[in-house]
């Protein structure tokens, strides 16, 4: 990638987190949990989008950053009060500054109508602020300046307005012959404690032509008066030039206010001591120079200033120069020794302290920035390291090592380093779903607008870490359901004041970690899921039997089904939105799974429920059939050994096991999978006691335990794709691949009334 | 005989930009991330730079107290600093100005004015 | 026995006027081809881990190096009885779309290099099942070979997520 694609992509980068920024710190303001430098914050977000829009010269960002900006400097001279209706303004120009960005970078258009509306409410209230009416604000800063400013040209309004004014009509017949200046120059002390250098300036205006120039040092004070920091000297030069005046005041652009300036054309009679010009400018561009050279040999300090000004007045044969001057001229300008120096050690220095500033970056966390790439290729060969650590302690062990030989110590401790180093390693990889959640209050507010509601979004828990990979496919489903949420779950204003429940319904998100899994719930005080509409639906578009007898919670479950939605109204975002069902199968995609749960009137609340990483997974290996599968420890309570006594038939196949004082259904795993076409021994076999996400409870038979381990998760759907019952693959010791149980979706099946190897066949279709 | 520039902005891309423009002109390049940090950097050189670009809005310090502290320093103060500006603003400039800056360049800066403003303050 | 082909997409298979190159393998008495462009190694054989409740032409998974790999019974997809899978059976590892999976066959005979007009249409008498992924047949000395299209031997089920 060229350079300056890349750093366009850091561009666009660098615009999302300030966006992020910008928002969050537009949110604190909002809740009153601002503090003295969010407003700052704030503001150079937007001036930093600015900056870099700028440089891309992508116009229509930079000129609504500008006009944010500006309102934003309001806001932080405190000259405008950060009020709520401000706010909301403010939230919404950076709606708007977010798609200008995201169309600059995608390419696309933008709702220019809105941004337009929206620049119109900006400018009122910097008007507001300024006491002033909105065409008078739009003219602020005046300063005429060069193109460099190009947004901020014509086509702006709000802002500069450059005036070009064409010096060389003024001053006549310019850019043909030559002129003839005098220009007289006459440096403030200020001007060197700016580390100007009026040699420079000086050498500069001669490239502009020819000409000589004089000093006139009757000003300097005697030694013991001398502030080695002052200025004394005035300089005149006559200079013949065919450039403009224009352009020669630029070459004392820097240094104007420092100093006393005066440039007068010289009208060709005056011409007298511009005689001979050409020999003294060669005479002094020499004297420049060597003046230069014979200066680098000499020490440096804090007479620099003073230096630089006696080197001045040295040169000329046209110079009266009084031989006791300061001897302050030994004080070799400190640059030009320190430029001679300089290129020696800076390369090191230079090294370093970019070193430095690479490494502590401003910050207490030290971080740093890794390639993906690199952090996936070290995951997936710490993941083919813990496949050979295993295959490597089964080998040994079938060779006959004794388990308590040295060896086998060893493997042991080999075993313990790899986990750890797989943790940390997928410790890398984990963020917090901040990031996620970070899109949210937006949306909220969109969805809020279109659908003519109030909401107030509340999350919780943002700094819950997963695995990267498990953030990135979060975000749609997680979008939808807040979707879902606003849109369905709450009631319009009125019927919400109507049920006594506040205008302003409440969406919450919250994020947490839960046995091994993290777990984000999406709670909303609506009307809840109304049971009879949705059954009603269902059993007209065939999804369940109309006498079927459901549960509560199955009902408001049936929205997950393929092919139901609820958009009997036409919203807007039904037509653009995905149905349930497609939310629930990305979400199982992930090896997750998601309910709903509902109370008439009250609300309701989605619960996914995700793995933490998609990489590795502690299971319980055991034999089913002539197989081996493995069963995520995370489900499992406790395994027993079941007695002759303990399990019940229940008609049909059906078997249950006493646990304690509790029957629960005995779930024959070799026939859930089709491994097996007889019933497996009760009591030969092992149960496993398992609790699935509603918190019911099963046992699953299966013909033995061969052990438990942390095993790499290999995706089905990789090369093939879903299998229902099957959450993924591992590949075991003995080099062959392994079926990882869904539990919840084995067990579920399996209850389905009376429907035991068919139930899975059935999910399969 | 290379010279060596610190710059001195919160944003990534600006530095990046700058960068690139005074590498492919054989400059050396020493970054710092805001005024704060650029204090830092700089009294960790042993060689002073040959020019500081600094930008005016950052956190923590921002343009104008770095210039001053600069300037307040006796064995720092000769250094060229120019300033970044977003805008013509003749308000800024004089600040700049009053702080003790050298000169500015306007952002978006156009590489050719960059190296000229350089060259017109640094040898 | 591991023959791994390497990285085919370097092969310049295109347009030198010369069409292309094929592997051709047995199933039962017949023989099949493929063209090499799909073709990423030929394994021996190695029993799979079933799938519960997946279509019979679908044996399992096996390991390769790392990955989960289908294997297709390419007998049973064709609508064949299914193969006798024994030490001597071969799996063509193959690439479609995005996907990698494996054909279970009984062994393989050439590399052969055909021009694009060596490609007959499939004869009308073949079955539904066969036409969904038989491209056509080619006369190669003699024989009878059938062109396979892998992109259709394992269905896509649900694109979505």
């Amino acid at each position: 990638m060229d350079a300056m694609a890349e750093i366009r992509q850091t561009f666009f980068e660098e615009c999302a987190e300030q966006l992020a920024e910008l928002e969050a710190g537009l949110l604190a303001i909002e809740n009153g949990e601002a503090d003295s430098d969010t407003v700052n914050a704030v503001f150079r977000a937007v001036h930093s989008i600015k900056g870099g829009a700028g440089a891309f010269s992508l116009d229509d960002l930079v000129r609504f950053a500008h006009i944010f900006e500006t309102t934003l400097d309001e806001l932080r001279s405190d000259r405008m009060e950060a009020s709520d209706v401000v706010i909301k303004v403010m939230l919404r120009a950076a709606d708007a500054l977010a798609d200008l960005v995201t169309v600059a970078r995608d390419g696309g258009t933008a709702d220019a109508s809105r941004n337009e509306g929206l620049a119109a409410e900006l400018k009122e209230l910097v008007a507001a602020a300024k006491g002033e009416s909105p065409a008078d604000a739009a003219t602020d800063a005046p300063a005429p300046e060069d193109s460099a400013d190009s947004a901020d040209s014509a086509d702006d309004d709000f802002g500069f307005v450059p005036v070009a004014v064409d010096l060389d009509e003024l001053i006549g017949g310019g850019g043909g012959g030559d002129q003839a200046y005098r220009i007289i120059f006459r440096p403030h002390a200020a001007l060197y404690a700016k580390a100007n250098d009026s040699v420079r300036v000086l050498r500069d205006l001669l490239e502009l032509g020819e000409g000589n120039v004089q000093c006139d040092t009757s000003e300097i004070p005697l030694l013991s008066d001398l502030d080695p920091e002052g200025a004394y000297f005035t300089f005149t030069v006559d200079l013949t030039t065919t450039e403009n005046e224009e352009k020669i005041r630029e070459v004392f652009e820097f240094v104007e206010d420092d100093c006393d300036l005066s440039i007068e054309r010289i009208l060709d009679s005056d011409t007298g001591s511009a005689d001979g010009a050409v020999d003294v400018d060669s005479d002094l561009a020499d004297l420049l120079a060597s003046l230069r050279g014979e200066a680098a040999s000499e020490a440096a300090a804090d007479a620099a200033p003073a230096a630089k000004a006696a080197k001045a007045d040295k040169p000329k044969a046209s110079m009266p120069v009084t031989a006791d001057q300061p001897a302050p001229t030994t004080a070799a300008a400190a640059t030009p020794a320190a430029s001679a120096a300089a290129p020696v050690s800076a390369p090191a220095k230079a090294d370093a302290a970019e070193a430095k500033s690479g490494n502590v970056g401003g910050s207490p966390t030290q971080t740093i920035r890794v390639d993906l790439e690199r952090v996936d290729r070290l995951i997936d060969l710490v993941g083919e390291l813990v496949i050979h650590q295993v295959m490597l302690s089964q080998r040994t062990y079938q060779a006959g090592l004794a388990r308590a030989s040295e060896v086998a110590v060893g493997l042991d401790e080999l075993e313990q380093l790899t986990r750890e180093i797989q943790d940390s390693v997928m410790a890398i990889r984990a963020q917090p779903v901040k990031s996620v959640f970070q899109r949210l209050p937006r949306l909220a507010r969109e969805v809020a607008e279109i659908s003519g509601k109030t909401v107030r979004l509340v999350t919780e828990g943002e700094w819950t870490e997963v695995d990267k990979t498990v953030i990135e496919r979060l975000a749609d489903p997680l979008t939808h359901m807040l979707r879902n949420a606003i849109d369905h779950g709450l009631e319009k204003p009125d019927v919400r004041l109507a049920a006594g429940k506040p205008e302003e319904g409440t969406v919450k998100v919250a994020a947490m970690h839960r046995s091994g899994r993290i777990v984000i719930e999406i709670t909303d005080d609506g009307a809840g899921i109304n049971r009879p509409k949705v059954r009603e639906i269902a059993i007209a578009k065939g999804l369940v039997a109309a006498e079927a007898n459901l549960s509560d919670e199955e009902i408001d479950n049936l929205i997950f089904m393929p092919g139901f939605s609820t958009a009997s109204e036409i919203s807007e975002l039904s037509g653009r939105g995905v149905g349930m069902d497609v939310v629930k199968r990305s979400i199982q995609a992930l090896g997750g799974r998601v309910s709903i749960t509902s109370k008439p009137g009250k609300g309701s609340t989605f619960t996914m429920s995700l793995p933490l990483t998609l990489a590795v997974l502690d299971g319980m290996i055991v034999t089913v059939g002539d197989q081996t599968a493995v069963v995520p420890l995370t489900a499992i309570i406790e395994t027993l050994q079941p007695k002759p006594e303990e399990v019940k038939g229940f008609g049909g196949d059906a078997r249950l096991i006493k646990v304690r004082d509790a029957f629960l259904p005995l779930v024959d795993v070799g026939r859930e999978l089709a491994y097996t076409t007889t019933p497996t021994n009760a009591t030969t076999g092992v149960a496993i006691l398992v609790e699935a996400e509603n918190g019911t409870r099963s046992a699953l038979l299966v013909d033995a335990i061969q052990g438990q381990r942390q095993v790499v998760i290999k995706s089905l759907e990789a090369n093939y794709r879903r299998v229902p019952g099957i959450a993924a693959a591992t590949i075991l010791g003995d080099g062959r691949v392994a079926l990882i149980l869904d539990v919840d979706v084995i067990v579920a099946t399996s209850r389905t009334d009376g429907i035991h190897s068919n139930g899975l066949q059935q999910a399969a279709e | 005989m290379s010279r060596t520039i610190l710059t001195i902005d919160d944003s990534r891309t600006m530095r990046e930009m700058l960068r690139a423009t005074l590498t492919s002109s054989g400059f050396i390049v020493v970054q710092a991330e805001d005024g704060a940090h650029g204090i830092e950097v700089l009294q960790g050189m042993e060689v002073e730079p040959d020019v500081i670009i600094t930008d005016i809005n950052m956190p923590r310090k921002d343009g104008f107290q770095f210039i001053e502290e600069v300037r307040v320093d006796p064995s720092r103060r000769a250094i060229p600093i120019l300033v970044l500006t977003t805008e013509s603003d003749a308000e800024k400039k004089q600040r700049a100005r009053l702080a003790g800056a050298t000169g500015w360049i306007v952002k978006p800066f156009d590489p050719v004015k960059l190296l000229d403003a350089i060259n017109r303050v640094a040898a | 026995m591991t023959n791994q082909i390497a990285n085919p997409a370097e092969n310049d298979n295109k347009g030198e006027g010369n069409g292309r190159e094929l592997i051709a393998f047995r199933i039962g008495e017949q023989e099949f081809c493929v063209d090499i462009m799909s073709v990423r190694e030929i394994r021996g054989w190695t029993a799979a881990t079933p799938l519960p409740h997946a279509p019979s032409y679908v044996n399992g998974v096996i390991n390769l190096r790392g990955a989960v790999l289908p294997i297709v019974d390419l007998a049973a997809r064709l609508g064949f009885a299914r193969t006798e899978a024994s030490a001597r059976s071969v799996i063509i590892v193959v690439r479609a779309e995005h996907q990698l999976f494996g054909l279970l066959v009984d062994a393989v005979s050439d590399i052969l290099t055909v021009t694009d007009d060596a490609l007959q249409p499939t004869p009308d008498i073949a079955s539904e099942l066969a036409k969904q992924f038989v491209r056509g047949v080619m006369a190669i000395e003699g024989r009878m070979i059938s062109l396979i299209a892998t992109d259709n031997v394992l269905p896509q089920l649900q694109a979505a997520a």
